[in-house]
């Protein structure tokens, strides 16, 4: 699947230098194609979120469009977006993203359960296993580490195999093992066909990449 | 502090029940301090309810799942017994309004199925806690 | 139900917020019940007396406690003896505007006699009584006979035991429903057996005030009903004129000042209820808003995994109606506990008739409570549903990153 940005943009209304707005995106024209793994790097506040969070159909943008293959992502009503959301695109976020009242393992098969899909019970253990995190199976979030939260996030994202996977900073909270034990997974999973997308400020992830976009300012250079 | 939430829950309402028996939950009180024929019901609930203390003290104390279990279960036959007393078991005065009737015989009741409840409640968690301790 | 093991999962692993939420509801559910229930039997047990008193004018002795004593033995079943000539009798049904008068002996008994305190015993007479008779008539199917006698429902005995009075024994031939007045702890006899009473309490050195010396020349009572279109103040004020050594009482009089009482007693409930429900409410508002914060990061990673915004406020709708409905019925047992087994106790206290409902009213002031409770918890919620559910999972789970 192709996800595709056609000059997208974020502004947000707040006084920036002697403007009203502040625009985290400028016009970002993108394609991120299937079996490939893209790595867009640059320095904090330079605006690596936004436009991840854009291209996952989580933020309007200002202006432009995203498409996921053929469709216009934000001319969907928000049902048929979350839907396609939970089936097609799958978001490694920075920050903290576990349910605090579910344990680790119904953490990690959440997305099939929203929908009533039937769980990937072999691909979860399959997971956990490969990242270490079998022992804690029933333990629950607040019981875990920065990194080992991280861990499930990326294990979650893998069971539930979507075409797209937009991970942001996967490798933030992990030591040099678990960085590569990540990395590697993920160019595994684009060479399988998938689309990923790894935003990071480190320079780790360009070892794994089929191609490198760097940003700053808001823009793609 | 989970474990023992029942048992503190037991000796909370065997407490009410002691005090309560002898005080504003008490058999009739004749003025010209005669006995009631509900004086021995009264006495009844109060040895009843102090056998539902010293048990609920005794649970607080023992860790062995298997005998904190027995302990609930005498607390469970104890507080039915303690149902059937007022009334039943022993006479009452023979009218509604008197106070054995109007305020005695509902609270104790409602005290005593109240121990029954979190007493099976206590044999419940202690028979999961002997069959997880088996596995 | 879509999310139902999401939901109980939610609700069980966050024991503290769940368990307020319910005690809240709970709180709600059981003040409102309650206070339905009290004022509903308040007013049955006032329509009850009304219907009980059947008569327009009751004649007592002149003195003043008399009176008084009227009243407390309808309200709270207070003994009451007092006697004034039987000739009494006769001079009411030639007053202008009577239509039948019937009359009542009151005594009491021993209190070791029968039933731990001493009862109060009503003599009536079969033939022209339309007070009692009516009432007896629904529990009993012939005439009361001689040392015979018909309870009231509070007197703790069953048809068919044996019934001593002053060493006399009578016979339990009736039980009376019940009425929710003083009425029910009272003794029914008719004027042959309670003539006997009165001798066997003579012989037991217990004198009941009779001044005359003869106890068939007295009675305590004289229950009157007006011709249809007379005016009761009318007929009132000439039984007052006529009658020397007895005073009339208007039974509309006595029930207005128990409907004052009753009103002023509902009045102070409805005022409790507003109480608890504002102060419930304010912390209910207050608990939900502080849920906003709280689980603005787990509905995020909802939202982020493909949850949509209805699906969203939809389980958390769904989660508060589970708790709004348990705490609703927690908190209607628990009423229900407090109410029912204290009905004896409440009356007492309020020295008002008391007659609680019928259980199919009860079912429905239940229902009622709950569903009223249940909806308000879950409008409560409602606003935070929504706005839970407009949570921007971009912005939020970045927080704290």
């Amino acid at each position: 699947m192709q996800l595709k940005a056609e000059n997208i943009s974020r502004r947000y209304f707040r006084k920036h230098g002697e403007a009203n707005y502040f625009e985290a995106v400028r016009q970002v024209s993108l394609t991120l194609e299937s079996g490939k793994l893209t790595v867009l790097n640059g320095k904090s506040g330079s605006g690596k979120t936004t436009l991840l969070n854009m291209l996952a159909g989580l933020l309007n943008p200002s202006e432009g469009k995203v498409f996921l293959d053929e469709t216009d992502l934000y001319a969907l009503e928000d049902k048929a977006l979350s839907r396609m959301r939970n089936e097609k695109i799958g978001v490694i976020p920075q920050g903290r993203s576990a349910v605090d009242t579910l344990s680790v393992y119904e953490n990690i098969l959440l997305p099939g359960m929203l929908y009533g899909r039937t769980l990937r019970t072999e691909e979860a253990e399959n997971w956990m296993e490969v990242f270490g995190i079998s022992d804690l199976r029933n333990a629950m979030p607040a019981e875990l580490s920065g990194g080992e939260l991280r861990r499930m996030a990326i294990a979650r994202t893998l069971t539930a195999s979507p075409e797209v996977i937009l991970a942001d900073e996967p490798t933030g909270d992990l030591d040099n093992d678990n960085t590569i034990v990540v990395l590697t997974a993920l160019q595994q999973a684009a060479k399988a066909g998938k689309t990923v997308l790894v935003v990071s400020h480190e320079t780790d992830a360009e070892a794994y990449a089929d191609r490198i976009y760097h940003m700053n300012h808001g823009m793609i250079e | 502090m989970k474990k023992n939430i029942f048992c503190g829950i037991l000796l909370v309402l065997a407490a009410v029940i002691v005090i309560g028996s002898v005080t504003v939950l008490g058999p009739c009180i004749h003025e010209d301090g005669s006995e009631a024929p509900c004086t021995s019901a009264g006495r009844a609930v109060l040895c009843v309810g102090c056998v539902l203390a010293a048990l609920a003290v005794l649970i607080l104390f023992i860790r062995k799942p298997s005998v904190r279990m027995i302990l609930f279960f005498s607390s469970l036959c104890a507080a039915a017994a303690g149902i059937a007393l007022p009334g039943t078991i022993f006479p009452l005065c023979r009218m509604d309004t008197m106070h054995c009737r109007a305020v005695m015989k509902p609270a104790m009741i409602i005290l005593f199925a109240s121990e029954l409840i979190v007493s099976v409640c206590g044999i419940i968690v202690e028979r999961n806690k002997i069959r997880r301790e088996k596995v | 139900m879509k999310h139902f093991s999401l939901m109980i999962r939610n609700l069980t692993r966050r024991p503290g917020r769940t368990t307020s939420l319910i005690l809240l509801t709970a709180s709600l559910a059981m003040s409102l019940f309650c206070g339905t229930i009290v004022v509903s039997s308040l007013r049955r047990g006032l329509s009850s007396m009304e219907n009980r008193l059947g008569a327009d004018i009751i004649v007592v002795p002149a003195e003043a406690e008399s009176k008084a004593s009227m009243k407390n033995l309808l309200l709270q079943g207070t003994i009451g003896t007092f006697y004034m000539d039987a000739s009494v009798l006769e001079k009411v049904r030639e007053t202008e505007g009577v239509e039948r008068a019937s009359a009542q002996i009151f005594l009491s008994s021993m209190k070791a006699d029968c039933c731990s305190v001493k009862v109060q015993i009503i003599g009536f007479d079969p033939e022209n009584d339309f007070v009692v008779q009516p009432w007896i008539a629904e529990s009993l199917n012939h005439q009361l006979g001689n040392m015979e006698v018909v309870v009231g429902c509070r007197v703790e005995t069953d048809v068919g035991n044996n019934f001593r009075i002053y060493d006399r024994s009578c016979r339990v031939v009736a039980k009376l429903a019940s009425t929710g007045t003083g009425l029910d702890t009272a003794v029914y006899c008719n004027m042959n057996t309670i003539h006997i009473l009165l001798q066997a309490a003579e012989e037991k050195g217990i004198t009941h005030k009779i001044d005359s010396g003869n106890d068939s020349e007295v009675v305590s009572a004289i229950y009157v009903r007006v011709l249809p279109g007379a005016d009761p103040g009318l007929v009132n004020n000439r039984l007052n004129g006529r009658v020397r050594k007895a005073t009339a009482i208007r039974t509309a009089g006595m029930m207005t000042e128990v409907a004052d009482s009753l009103n002023g007693v509902s009045r102070i409930i409805a005022i409790l209820i507003c109480a608890v429900w504002v102060l419930a409410l304010i912390i209910l508002f207050i608990v939900f808003s502080m849920m906003v914060n709280e689980r603005r990061r787990e509905l995020a990673v909802y939202r982020l995994l493909g949850m949509s915004r209805k699906m969203l406020s939809g389980m958390i709708l769904k989660e508060t109606a589970l708790c709004s409905f348990t705490g609703a019925l927690c908190g209607t047992v628990l009423g229900a506990i407090i109410v029912f087994p204290f009905t004896t106790l409440i009356e007492t206290s309020l020295k008002l008739p008391y007659l609680i409902p019928d259980a199919g009213t009860i079912v429905l002031y239940a229902c009622f409570a709950i569903m009223v409770t249940a909806l308000v918890g879950c409008a409560a919620g409602s606003r935070t549903a929504s706005g839970l559910s407009r949570v921007d999972p971009g912005t939020t789970l970045r927080e704290g990153a």
